[in-house]
């Protein structure tokens, strides 16, 4: 079975510096996958770059098999994903109707998910709780049927109750569409309890990967050597300067894409990292002699 | 009566206008936040096409009209694909200055084809007679106008509470990455708005050019004017802005009917603005205010060679040329002192003024109509009328204080436009007919009048132009310069370090008024005879752009910009290699201006400055610009390191917090908190996010309204302002630092080490003062480590250094009580621990009382006496550390997963995840 989501060795980070390193994962259909780590190891950088808000420093990021390389917006409107960032993307002078409906959803299915939000239709997103702003923000995503949601920090300041409230409608979407979901936590056991699969990211890199069961089961042992502390970057202090064009960036690594399937003669999705070095290297090499030659 | 009413309904012709205007401003606005200034030279392109297409062509009416909207949609776009979205990152000021270079660009193409003369043109409308009511007759299409104004009011207010892209257009305006993370694209939304903005813009023209004759510049005006509405309309209700714009309108033309006074109808909607303005401002701006990129500011100081290079070279061609280029270097030179005052207001103080030509010409004006009518002796006027310019800029820096940003600039622009109306289109009031007759000047009987001597007139003016200068670098290099640039980065900041923020902008506004006044005097006394309506609001606006292409942050970029004005050096140069280009030159402009703002946001003397640096590095010239902590220190100081702490305690004060609340709106972000703060000890305050411990610390500042009691010594401080407050001894730290990136690492020092002192604005003029630093700044310069980066800007300092300059400038205060606000975010483990023990000594070898809001649990075990643990706005706990580690409420809130596993958990998803759970 295909990939709804695949990266390969990804480098993601700001102004062309590198804060997180050769991530390579996956999303199946119908699976949750849960990214978890300390504060600052790089998790909300690699979901903003899958996302499209951050251009790679290098790496692929491949939507269904095709290497993708437009912004955000696009990737949202046409790619069918859905995004829930821990600011919670609700527009505050709009009502909480309005909010679905510029999401470009439907409201009743958006109510179905969540009827608790039906009350509340009419009141601006502003008034509402920080509990409720992200179901808007959730269902809001979920309605538009994204074959991926990618979802960051949902549960950050939000009550217990309310957070297994989110994470169980991500399950259930995800059982009942076939919706692969990427969410980024703190939370891990309530990340572990819903999600099929998990990665382990420290200091910029992805250290594990387990099932989500077993993962559970040495929960302890994890926390304990991963998930205490926090391994803050430069990530805030670069935001600043990020790189103003991205598209320009994107152009770079699309060229560098379109040449590599010309060496190779392979796709994206069929070639492996180590065989994008060796077509470089090939390459590099043969350039060299032609050079050689040429000065002879 | 009923001629009230019917000059009322004749009202209706320019007050549909304003208010279709008015609505064209607020789809931009909305769409892209963008103020824009082009929409009537836009508006313009398309009224006309439509004229041409239809009486010269012959094309029926409504095919005309539509093709003309057409185009004006067009333009709309096209400004914005080709100017605005590569600018969408820059500051406003940029922003408002490149739809001045659109403005200036359409302007120019507009009269190169069609002549800037006015048309009657006759009107489209049926013109009969209606009667209403029995007795008013009115014509048609003033009802037609209503309707259609009213129409447009109400479609669009549906568009935007109804469709789809009326509600991704709020969402745009919103927040931008909001937006395209729910898949909007902001481009093709604001690209959409820009059209339908222009569109407006154009229909209004075309219904409205019958009523107020047909002329390139006579829409730019009035979308000025229509500015008032929109403001009403707070840049966001269509109808209110419509109904605002009607009001405007029917007013202007009852008072031009019957109040006496020239001009008070045509600047009724300026006085409108400012009051509305002044009315609806906020005193500090909010914690979420956005500060985009501000443009780069120069170090002020005046190279001793280049300057003598610079004055050989103007003084030998004036001596050398023939009268038109004395002329225009003359020219240039004034200019040159306007565009300073430009530089000291809006570049020095981030103070964005578009009335600077104005004041300039108030000052000419006091001193023209002195000499002309009491004859009094022209260095004697000039001395008069820079003086009369100071308490003008007392008046523009009132609105200053409760306004900023592009709020700011209107109201300067209404008030500009208001004196140009009122006073300088006004013959009582300027010399009549032939004019204010101010003759010759004459220095100490010595000729310097500038048609028999221009070269006098000329080192005159130089002279003056250095004058300016040398103040304005004075004041850069000085403790009151350093003021400025604080408030200008951050006024949040600025307040923190115990600045008066309205003080320092006072200061700004009436020296630069003295500036430009100057300026607009040496400017005027160049011609015998004085014309006042030269110094038009449309002018001004241009000034600031030519500042800003020049380098508004350069003392440099005044002269470079000012060389671009009209009839000065560049155009000279122009006319001169190149017969004939005079028709061209409001087109080469606007495009220089465009290319300029795109090409180098900072200006071309801040590019200048960095070759030159460049060029410097790589040859090795010139003195190195590092500071030394001796050369800056106090000698006597050199010992008290060690000679003790003693020295360096500060006053030990408690701070008491009693039952303080904070609200902002609905939301209660603290609730009845209540703690104290002691000498000596470190309070750590933890909790979630959005518990309220920010807010605490920003009303225990001054800088959030709170009920409650702040006490610091036993006296109530809570109603003091938050800089006195600063000064009394508190001093904070911020999340995200606010430090003033522009300035080195010995300026964001010196502005906390300061005293804040009125004499100093003064002393600053003639002689700079950066008097060594005392001991104690000394001690915090070594205790953060930053005795070696004080040469360094702050933007080229690592993160970890960026954190502890912060903290540092917050120390360098001297303040009893130090609130810092998660010091050791994004601190490396070995960092934070370094951090803990410089935070320690403080409180124990200084003796101050640390408030540290921090998320690091390692660093709060750490370091802090006492844990204070806030969960929604309440405090909930209040112990040693050690104690509330174990506190049940403490975790449950904030200590995280363990206290969860009681609660509800969602379906495990296999059995032996809840074997491993449990």
């Amino acid at each position: 079975m295909r990939p709804l989501l695949q990266t390969r060795s990804l480098k993601c980070g700001y102004l062309n510096r590198a804060v997180v390193q050769g991530v390579n994962l996956k999303v199946h259909q119908g699976e949750v996958v849960c990214l978890l780590g300390p504060n600052g190891a790089g998790k909300t950088t690699t979901l903003l770059t899958i996302a499209g808000e951050l251009t790679p420093v290098d790496g692929i990021v491949m939507f269904g098999n095709t290497p993708t390389f437009t912004p955000m917006y696009q990737r949202i409107r046409r790619g069918g994903i859905g995004l829930v960032t821990e600011e919670r993307l609700v527009f505050t002078k709009l009502s909480a109707r309005d909010n679905l409906r510029v999401g470009g959803g439907s409201v009743e299915a958006a109510l179905e998910l969540f009827p608790e939000l039906e009350p509340r239709l009419g009141v601006r997103g502003g008034m509402l709780s920080g509990g409720e702003q992200q179901m808007l923000a959730l269902a809001r995503a979920l309605s538009r049927q994204p074959s991926i949601l990618l979802a960051d920090e949902l549960s950050l300041g939000l009550a217990p109750i309310i957070v297994d409230r989110l994470l169980g409608a991500v399950r259930k979407v995800a059982d009942t569409t076939g919706t692969g979901a990427l969410i980024v936590e703190q939370h891990a056991r309530k990340a572990l309890a819903v999600s099929d699969r998990m990665y382990l990211m420290a200091r910029g890199q992805i250290l594990l990967e387990l099932p989500a069961a077993e993962a559970l089961s040495r929960l302890d042992e994890i926390e304990e050597t991963y998930l205490t502390g926090t391994s803050e970057t430069e990530e805030d202090h670069i935001e600043r300067l990020r790189r103003k064009n991205k598209r320009k960036a994107w152009r770079r690594l699309r060229v560098r894409e379109r040449e590599l399937t010309r060496l190779s003669g392979k796709l994206a999705s069929t070639r492996t990292a180590a065989e994008d070095d060796f077509y470089f290297e090939r390459e590099r090499q043969r350039r060299h002699a032609a050079m050689v030659r040429r000065r002879r | 009566m009923d001629e009230i009413i019917r000059f009322a309904l004749l009202g209706f012709g320019v007050g549909a206008l304003y208010a279709l205007a008015s609505q064209g401003l607020i789809v931009v606005y909305r769409g892209t936040g963008v103020l824009n200034f082009s929409l009537g030279a836009t508006a313009i392109a398309g009224v006309f096409l439509q004229w041409e297409l239809q009486n010269r062509a012959g094309w029926p009416f409504l095919l005309a009209a539509l093709t003309g909207v057409a185009l004006s949609a067009l333009l709309g776009a096209l400004t914005h694909w080709v100017v605005m979205r590569p600018l969408r990152r820059a500051s406003t000021l940029i922003r408002v200055i490149a739809t001045l270079g659109v403005l200036i660009l359409i302007q120019a193409g507009v009269v190169i084809r069609y002549g800037s003369n006015a048309r009657q043109v006759s009107s489209w409308l049926p013109t009969n007679r209606v009667t209403l009511w029995g007795e008013v007759a009115i014509t048609v299409d003033r009802l037609i106008l209503f309707g259609v104004a009213c129409v447009f009011a109400v479609l669009l207010w549906s568009m935007y509470r109804r469709s789809h892209f009326g509600l991704a257009t709020e969402a745009v305006s919103e927040s931008v990455r909001a937006a395209s993370a729910i898949g909007l694209s902001p481009n093709a939304i604001a690209i959409q708005n820009w059209a339908l903005g222009s569109a407006i813009a154009a229909v209004a023209g075309i219904l409205v050019v019958p009523i107020i004759t047909l002329q390139v510049t006579a829409m730019t005006s009035l979308v000025l004017a229509a500015l008032a509405a929109a403001l009403v309309g707070d840049f966001r209700s269509f109808p209110i802005a419509t109904a605002a714009g009607l009001a405007l309108g029917v007013g202007q033309t009852l008072v031009g009917r019957y109040v006496d006074q020239q001009g008070l109808g045509q600047s009724l909607p300026f006085l409108v603005i400012v009051a509305v303005l002044v009315f609806k401002g906020r005193s500090l701006p909010l914690r979420d205010y956005f500060l985009r990129e501000l443009p780069m500011i120069g170090n002020g100081r005046m190279a001793w060679d280049w300057t003598i290079f610079g004055i050989g070279t103007v003084a030998f061609l004036m001596l050398t040329k023939q009268a038109k280029w004395i002329d225009a270097l003359t020219v240039t030179m004034g200019v040159a002192i306007v565009l300073l005052s430009i530089v000291l207001l809006t570049g020095y103080a981030g103070q964005l003024s578009l009335a600077q030509y104005t004041i300039a010409g108030f000052g000419a004006y006091v001193s023209g109509r002195l000499v002309a009518v009491f004859d009094i002796p022209f260095l004697l006027a000039l001395v008069v009328g820079v003086l009369a310019a100071v308490p003008l800029g007392f008046i523009f820096a009132l609105p200053a204080a409760r306004t900023r940003g592009i709020n700011l600039a209107i109201v300067t622009l209404g008030l500009g436009t208001t004196i140009e109306l009122m006073l300088f289109r006004n013959r009582e009031y300027t010399g009549g007919v032939q004019g204010t007759q101010v003759g010759s000047p004459d220095l100490f009987g010595l000729d310097i009048g500038s048609i028999r001597y221009p070269e006098r007139y000329g080192l005159f003016v130089l002279a003056m132009a250095l004058l300016a200068v040398w103040v304005v670098s004075n004041v850069r290099r000085g403790r009151s310069g350093r003021r400025l640039l604080a408030i200008r980065t951050n006024e949040r900041a600025a307040t923190a370090l115990g600045i008066d923020v309205p003080k320092a902008k006072l200061f700004a506004f009436s020296l630069s008024s003295a500036i430009a006044a100057l300026g607009g005097i040496v400017l005027a006394f160049r011609l015998t005879s004085v014309s006042y309506t030269s110094f038009t609001n449309l002018t001004s606006i241009l000034f600031v752009g030519l500042a800003i292409v020049g380098g508004v942050g350069h003392l440099l970029g005044a002269f470079v910009g000012a060389t671009m004005a009209t009839a000065a050096f560049s155009q000279e140069v122009l006319e001169s290699t190149w017969d004939g280009v005079g028709r061209w030159t409001q087109l080469i402009s606007g495009i220089a201006i465009l290319l300029m703002v795109l090409g180098y946001k900072d200006g071309v003397a801040a590019e200048w400055v960095k070759i030159f640096r460049l060029v410097k590095r790589a040859r090795k010239w010139g003195r190195s610009y590092f500071i030394e902590l001796e050369d800056v220190s106090d000698p006597n100081a050199a010992d008290s390191n060690s000679s003790g702490s003693e020295q360096s305690k500060v006053p030990a004060r408690v701070l008491s917090i009693e039952n303080m609340t904070v609200r902002y709106g609905a939301v209660v972000a603290v609730n009845d908190v209540s703690f104290k703060l002691t000498p000596g000890t470190i309070t750590g305050l933890i909790g979630p996010n959005g518990a309220g411990k920010t807010s605490l610390i920003d009303a225990v500042c001054g800088f959030a309204p709170a009920e409650g009691r702040v006490v610091l010594d036993g006296e109530d401080i809570s109603r003091v302002a938050p800089s006195k407050r600063a000064r009394n001894g508190i001093a904070r730290s911020f999340q995200t630092l606010e430090l003033f990136e522009d300035a080195t690492v010995f300026e964001n020092i010196s502005v906390a080490a300061d005293p804040q002192d009125m004499r100093s604005y003064l002393r600053d003029l003639v002689a700079p003062a950066s008097p060594p630093f005392p001991p104690e700044v000394v001690r915090a310069i070594i205790e953060f480590q930053l005795d070696g980066d004080l040469h360094r800007d702050v933007k080229d300092l690592s993160y970890g250094k960026h954190r502890l300059l912060a903290i540092a400038r917050a120390v360098a205060m001297h303040p009893s009580v130090l609130l810092l606000d998660e010091p050791a975010a994004g601190l490396s483990t070995a960092e934070s621990e370094e951090l803990a023990e410089v935070v320690r000594r403080l409180a124990q070898d200084w003796g101050m009382a640390v408030l540290v809001v921090e998320h690091d649990m390692n660093f709060v075990n750490e370091v802090c006496d006492e844990v204070v643990v806030l969960d929604f706005g309440n405090k909930i706990a209040v112990g040693r550390p050690e104690e509330i580690r174990g506190d049940p409420a403490v975790v449950a809130a904030y200590l995280g997963a363990e206290a969860d596993e009681q609660r509800s958990e969602p379906e495990p998803r296999t059995a032996q995840a809840v074997g491993g759970g449990a």
